[in-house]
């Protein structure tokens, strides 16, 4: 009994936990398999996860989608042929749906000029005491002639069989069954990364580059110093310091886009990079972990006569691995993804500066009538932060869980 | 050595971004449009080669700005102020009252006056009118904004497909007025829960369609005021209510391209730069057709037009002229024209040739568009009146109507009130 | 850099303090003529005359340090111990120090401006993009340089090895620095000493570097005592942080300060208007109608716009503010905010306490949870603005599916047709759903290193005490796990509260959706589509004082817990 209890939990856990991966991943492999497709295949009711291409044939020498009907209990690839017909489609007052006479019951369906329009018309009252006329046809069916109502018409489309030009048939194109295989469209990739997102992927990777090799050496420089160098002030300065991770951004945004008009730095990589390798957060980060390491390594060295940088880069910056990753990480994460200060402070004619985030905006502006273009700019962007993380996983899951513990 | 290995790829790293000055002989001029897709894009970018390989001394950058929906305008002002603007750009008709109120373009007038080749008549007559307008009406100083880029007109874009599914006849002839309209466009909602009559985007002309249609219109005469309190306001705005109730329409405000060209929609509403898009994405049989005539009886539809400005504080305000009467050269905006995204702003017979005969071999009813702006009403800068914000106060109200919130009565009762105080006439 | 500092000769005091006064006295001359020069200009960057006097009398704080050091050496000299205010010798050499240093720093910075390498990173892009395929190089002689230095290779083969990694690698960099036109750069660099200012400039920072050296050498001729010998280290450590912070954080935040209380706006010299900004983003007007057949719009005074209304009987009430959509995108935010904490919070603790149990397969579900996480904002934002749309999404796509099979059971359910991006009831929820999404994973790791930290015997002891799983949680997981919950409490909120990416992606017309403005995305718009700086600042800083609220709470409630 127990055990059964356990593996219904199990299972139970499981379908918990599948069911939110699935919900998690959903939009990641929607954008994967959109940024695959091609453009028709893209606005589709209802929609598809593959990415789809119709089965094209050659047919007296122009290529045209293939249709698959089943005639006779026989299923034939067929084409259509250009032409279409209009039929009527015909049935008596008891079986027609007068709310939407395309609901009704149609008990004959013929071309509108193989029918005999007759002089009479018959009046139906729907529920909502609205009258409905309907013309009165006479037609032909399995060799009788009734009088029957015109339902409600429709030009459909004539497709005729690839093996056998005598086969034909009329169908609604919308709805007729199409062939397809599935085709992924690998090309859109180069085509997006032709529009100056190869660019954008370079200014990004730099600017990420530079912003989180600047963050770490500040921090771990600032660390050292709030957490080992005795000095006056430095309490009073720590706690300023601290303070200042409380100012939420916004409040700089104004004045720091007019400083970077003052400096002359808008529209200019620099001012994605300098401002933000100075970090409050990084130095708090260093210096907590600093202020566990014991201080008697330090001190026989300093004896041993090694400077203060010395001793930072041979014994505190090999022995903080993990708070470097923690801080290299969220910089990383942070740089990449940032965007409202690339939006405020590159302007959009100047796209050889944009980062991923702006040239993703700007695709989706230029693109809005091609989401597969779109999303597969948003696969270059967001991919290689997907990949870093993958491959240093256990960093980012330790920075973060000790983030929540170290507040 | 792994020390000595950074500190060395670090130092090539800086060395590379050594800045190497070369300075160009030739002057850059920067010009920028505002694109609807990336067709539109490619059409200027070919435009800008073709006129840059011939005009030597001057390099010419285009760069397409954001589109309708990102601001387009605004990210220009701030580039503005911040002087990193280019040299020649485009404004909306709409904006160029706003920037030139700001004097934030230059007064074009000295330059046309000593240009020989320069002839006013060439362009239509609705947008130079406003183009001359100097929004300070105690001075009679001459005054030119811009050239009009080019023109464009509403159409009803259709799915033929569908209309034959329905069994109603193709839109256009004579009779093509608001019944046969909602009739075609109800028919066209029951062959399918997904497939809708009509759509139209959620912008200030497409319901200004509705509104102009029975006979009302945006402002007062000498566009001093708003115009929008009276009852043809109501009868419109309720037809177009009552059809987006029914469910014949694509609901209010999303975006009605992605179904149309899902081939879902039976009637589209939309301009001459939708054009391009439809060509390569639909996958069905399309054509264009007039706007239905309304209950005031007359044609109506909307003259769209934008202008290529001057940033007033260009380093080279004569290259920059002369850059905006090339991009509005006969030529040119043949080639644009032919390309298939907007209409010819000069009226000249040639002009309008060339745009008829744009888009050959695909079918498509360019007269449509002609006819469409031959009668259309021109989209007005408001010298006397701040538009982007009568726009956001219109628009507002406008989703409150058709969300039910408020009935179009109401709307016409109230709507000039709230505006009111964004007039300046008098000031 | 201290090795530097050691190795370097020390000079005599006879030499270097009248050097020290010649060039204080160059220095309160430069910085004089600055100071004129600044109070004259016509234009100061659009910011203000206020702005533009505080320029200038800031230029004029090194003449004063200057004098500061002068006298002090001069007193020292004359071996007089002044008293009071007066510099005394170890505080005129910690003055000397840090002003020479950093003149050195601001010289040297502004020698780069002059060089351009502050707007040379394009041209470094540039050589990223036509020399991408030079990386090969590297990372051939990195990957060489690893097999070296594996222990089951011979010792020859790891020398030939290591020598093959030196050369690549110096190749590759030789043949980098050919194609980036190294030569170029240097040359274009050596050229600009033609100009006076970059003479000026590099003997300006020799002279610093020079004096701050030797001020810093001579220790003992200022009387410093031996605890004091490492002070100066600990702000030469802290030093780039702290040049940053004050040019990027508390310059902004001041200026910020200022702003808030002028019109600053596009190509205009603002001007002080006091509260003026915080009184029209606040001010409420609160009147009552009785005549119902007129619009709500009509009872308040010029200016004001209807907030909101309520009717009871016969008399309406009307709220109007100066500027409705404040209000509006302020209740949005906390709307926001409110519906975030039980969307991404509540699933996150409940998952996280099932990854607890010790499954198998635990960490791959951890790292597809946390995925989300680290894709920018920008860019889920567009794969749901197509998820959410309408016709063609999936989102709406399920639904009805699921819609669809209720009714086949025989239930009348009617399917909602949600659109999510324009129906104003909706829109506020598609943000919050996005964000919940993208929030989930990461509170899930929060959670779960909380509970990871619970010590098992709790757990232990609960058992036989006989608690069933379900009390365990309440009475042991809740109460250990409450600093944790807190905390991610306290993110998720701070996060929330200044929400503007989801928006602005999610969202393809612009206005968007009132309902949809967060205050961000509010202040954004005043600010950069209506270039009211000074009105966008006043906004900025209404939110600062909620956010600032929020945050201190935590920090409060840390401190109480005590991590340290």
């Amino acid at each position: 009994m127990t055990k059964l209890r356990f593996y219904l939990g199990r299972l139970l856990a499981y379908a918990l936990l599948i069911g939110f991966a699935v919900f998690m991943l959903f939009p990641f492999i929607y954008m994967m398999s959109t940024s695959l497709k091609n453009s028709n295949d893209v606005f589709r009711v209802p929609p598809q996860l593959f990415p789809l291409s119709p089965v094209q044939r050659e047919v007296n020498g122009t290529l045209k989608d293939v249709y698959s009907f089943e005639i006779d209990g026989r299923v034939r690839e067929m084409v259509q042929t250009g032409e279409s017909r209009n039929f009527g489609f015909f049935t008596t007052p008891d079986r027609i749906n007068l709310n939407n006479t395309r609901n009704s019951n149609i008990i004959a369906q013929v071309p509108i000029d193989e029918a005999l329009k007759t002089d009479k018309t018959i009046t139906l009252t729907r529920a909502d005491g609205k009258e409905a006329r309907f013309d009165v046809y006479e037609v032909t069916l399995d060799g009788k002639t009734e009088q029957l109502l015109l339902a409600y018409r429709s030009g459909l489309a004539e497709f005729v069989a690839i093996d056998d030009e005598t086969v034909k048939l009329y169908a609604v194109a919308r709805t007729a069954p199409k062939q397809e295989f599935i085709d992924f469209q690998w090309g859109n990739y180069n085509a997006v990364l032709n529009l100056q997102l190869d660019r954008a992927l370079v200014n990004t990777t730099l600017v990420t580059l530079l912003v989180v090799v600047g963050q770490l050496v500040t921090s771990i420089l600032g660390g050292y110093a709030f957490s080992r160098v005795e000095f006056r002030g430095r309490d009073t300065l720590f706690l300023v310091y601290l303070g200042s991770i409380m100012i939420p951004f916004v409040v700089l945004i104004i004045p720091m886009y007019r400083l970077m008009v003052l400096l002359e730095w808008q529209n200019r990589i620099v001012s994605l990079i300098v401002p933000w390798i100075f970090t409050a957060y990084g130095t708090f980060l260093m210096r907590q972990f600093f202020i566990a390491i014991p201080k008697e390594i330090e001190e026989a060295a300093l004896l041993d006569g090694c400077s203060r940088f010395r001793v930072l880069w041979g014994i505190f910056v090999p022995l903080s691995t993990p708070a470097i990753a923690t801080l290299a990480i969220f910089s990383f994460l942070y740089a990449w993804n940032s965007f409202l200060w690339p939006l405020l402070i590159i302007g959009e004619g100047n796209v050889t500066n944009h980062v991923l985030t702006l040239s993703l905006i700007r695709l989706s502006n230029s693109f809005a009538d091609q989401p597969n273009m779109v999303l597969t700019g948003a696969a270059i962007a967001i991919l290689p932060p997907v990949i870093v993380f993958v491959l240093a996983q256990k960093y980012f899951i330790e920075g973060v869980a000790s983030s929540g513990l170290k507040g | 050595m792994k020390r000595f290995t950074i500190f060395v790829i670090l130092g090539a790293l800086l060395v590379m971004s050594l800045p190497v000055v070369v300075q160009g002989q030739e002057i850059t001029l920067r010009w920028r449009t505002r694109p609807d897709n990336q067709a539109e894009i490619d059409v200027y970018t070919t435009a800008s080669n073709t006129i840059d390989a011939a005009w030597d001394g001057v390099k010419l950058v285009y760069e397409p700005g954001g589109s309708e929906t990102a601001g387009y305008q605004d990210v220009l002002v701030t580039e503005l102020e911040a002087g990193t603007a280019p040299d020649v750009f485009w404004i909306p008709g709409t904006d160029v009252a706003r920037f030139a109120s700001a004097g934030l373009i230059l007064n074009l007038a000295p330059y046309a006056a000593a240009d020989p080749e320069f002839n006013i008549d060439d362009f239509y007559a609705g947008p130079m009118s406003f183009l001359t307008t100097n929004p300070d009406m105690n001075s009679d100083e001459e005054v030119l904004w811009g050239l009009p880029r080019d023109i464009s007109a509403f159409a009803i874009y259709y799915n033929a497909e569908l209309f034959a599914e329905a069994g109603v006849d193709l839109p256009g002839g004579d009779d093509w007025n608001w019944d046969r309209f909602m009739e075609a466009a109800m028919a066209i909602s029951e062959l399918g829960d997904d497939v809708y009559g009509f759509g139209m985007n959620a912008w200030w002309a497409n319901w200004g369609y509705f509104v102009n249609a029975a006979g009302s219109s945006f402002f007062n005469e000498d566009y001093t005021a708003c115009g929008l309190n009276n009852e043809a306001t109501v009868v419109g705005l309720q037809a177009a209510v009552d059809l987006f109730r029914s469910g014949a329409a694509v609901p209010w405000g999303t975006d009605s391209e992605p179904p149309f060209l899902a081939g879902k929609v039976g009637m589209f509403m939309n301009g001459r730069w939708a054009t391009p898009g439809t060509l390569a994405n639909a996958g069905f049989e399309w054509n264009v057709a007039p706007l239905p005539i309304g209950p005031s009886g007359k044609p109506t539809n909307w003259l769209f037009w934008g202008a290529y400005v001057v940033n007033a504080k260009t380093a080279h305000p004569e290259e920059a002229w002369e850059l905006i009467t090339r991009l509005t050269s006969a030529e040119i905006q043949g080639a644009v024209a032919s390309l298939g995204a907007n209409i010819p702003s000069r009226q000249t017979q040639d002009a309008i040739d060339l745009f008829l005969a744009s888009l050959p071999g695909t079918g498509i009813n360019n007269s449509v568009f002609t006819d469409g702006a031959a009668v259309g009403v021109s989209e007005a800068p408001l010298f006397f009146g701040n538009w982007p914000k009568i726009d956001q106060i219109y628009g507002q109200n406008i989703t409150e109507v058709f969300n039910g919130t408020q009935t179009p009565q109401e709307f016409a009762d109230t709507i000039c009130d709230k505006v009111a105080a964004e007039f300046t006439a008098g000031n | 850099m201290a090795s530097l500092v050691r190795r370097s000769p020390r000079l005599s005091p006879q030499i270097f303090i009248p050097i020290a006064h010649l060039w204080n006295v160059i220095l309160a001359l430069v910085c004089i003529s600055a100071s004129v020069n600044i109070w004259g200009l016509s234009d100061f960057g659009n910011l203000g005359r206020p702005v533009q006097v505080f320029a200038a009398v800031v230029v004029l704080v090194p003449v004063v340090i200057a004098l500061y050091i002068s006298v002090g050496l001069l007193l020292h000299s004359l071996r007089k111990n002044p008293s009071g205010w007066l510099p005394k010798g170890h505080q005129t050499r910690y003055a000397a120090m840090v002003f020479y240093y950093v003149g050195m720093v601001l010289c040297a910075a502004a020698l780069v401006e002059t060089w351009a390498i502050f707007d040379g990173f394009e041209f470094l892009v540039n050589g990223f993009m036509a020399n991408a395929w030079l990386g090969y190089g590297f990372a051939l002689a990195y990957v060489l340089s690893w097999l070296s230095g594996r222990t089951f290779l011979p010792e020859t083969l790891k020398r030939t090895l290591r020598y093959a990694s030196l050369v690549t690698g110096f190749g590759t960099l030789i043949i980098l620095l050919a194609a980036s036109d190294f030569v170029g750069g240097m040359t274009s660099i050596l050229s600009t000493y033609r100009q006076f200012n970059v003479i000026a400039l590099t003997i300006a920072i020799l002279v610093f570097a020079f004096l701050a050296t030797q001020f810093l050498l001579h220790g003992e001729h200022f009387g410093e005592r031996p605890h004091e010998r490492t002070s100066w280290q600990g702000w030469l450590l802290l030093s780039p942080n702290i040049i940053g912070f004050m040019i990027f954080f508390a310059g902004p935040l001041l200026l910020s300060f200022y702003l808030s209380f002028t019109n600053s706006t596009v190509g205009r010299t603002p001007e002080f208007i006091g509260l003026q900004n915080y009184i029209d983003l606040m001010t409420l007007e609160f009147q009552t109608q009785t005549n119902l057949a007129d619009p709500p719009q009509r009872a308040l005074s010029f200016g004001f716009n209807v907030l909101g209304t309520l009717e009871l009987g016969n008399t309406r009430y009307v709220l109007g503010a100066k500027d409705p959509l404040f209000w509006l995108s302020l209740r949005n935010t906390l709307l926001f905010c409110l519906l975030l904490v039980p969307l991404g919070v509540l699933p996150a603790l409940g998952l996280s306490v099932v990854l607890n149990s010790s499954l198998p397969g635990v960490k791959i579900f951890r790292a597809i949870y946390f995925l989300p996480s680290v894709a920018a904002v920008v860019g889920t934002a567009l794969i749901w603005r197509w998820l959410y749309d309408p016709v063609i999404g999936f989102y709406n796509y399920i639904i009805t599916s699921v819609v669809n099979f209720l009714n086949t059971l025989g239930l009348n359910v009617v399917d909602p047709q949600i659109q999510w991006l324009t129906d104003p009831n909706v829109v506020l929820f598609s943000i919050v759903f996005l964000a919940a999404w993208q929030i989930l994973g990461y509170n899930t790791v929060l959670f779960l290193a909380g509970l990871q930290g619970i010590p098992k015997q709790l757990y232990e002891a609960a058992q036989i005490d006989g608690a069933n799983r379900w009390q365990q949680f309440l009475n042991v997981t809740l109460p250990m796990l409450s600093p944790t919950t807190f905390f991610v409490l306290i993110t998720t909120i701070v996060t929330g509260l200044q929400v503007f990416n989801e928006p602005y992606g999610l969202f393809p017309a612009r206005p968007i959706p009132v309902n949809a403005t967060t205050s961000v995305f509010y202040l954004y718009n005043a600010g950069f589509f209506q270039f009211r700086f000074g009105y966008a600042s006043a906004i900025a800083w209404v939110l600062f004082v909620i956010i600032f609220g929020i945050t201190f709470l935590q920090f409060r409630f840390n401190r109480s817990n005590a991590y340290e």
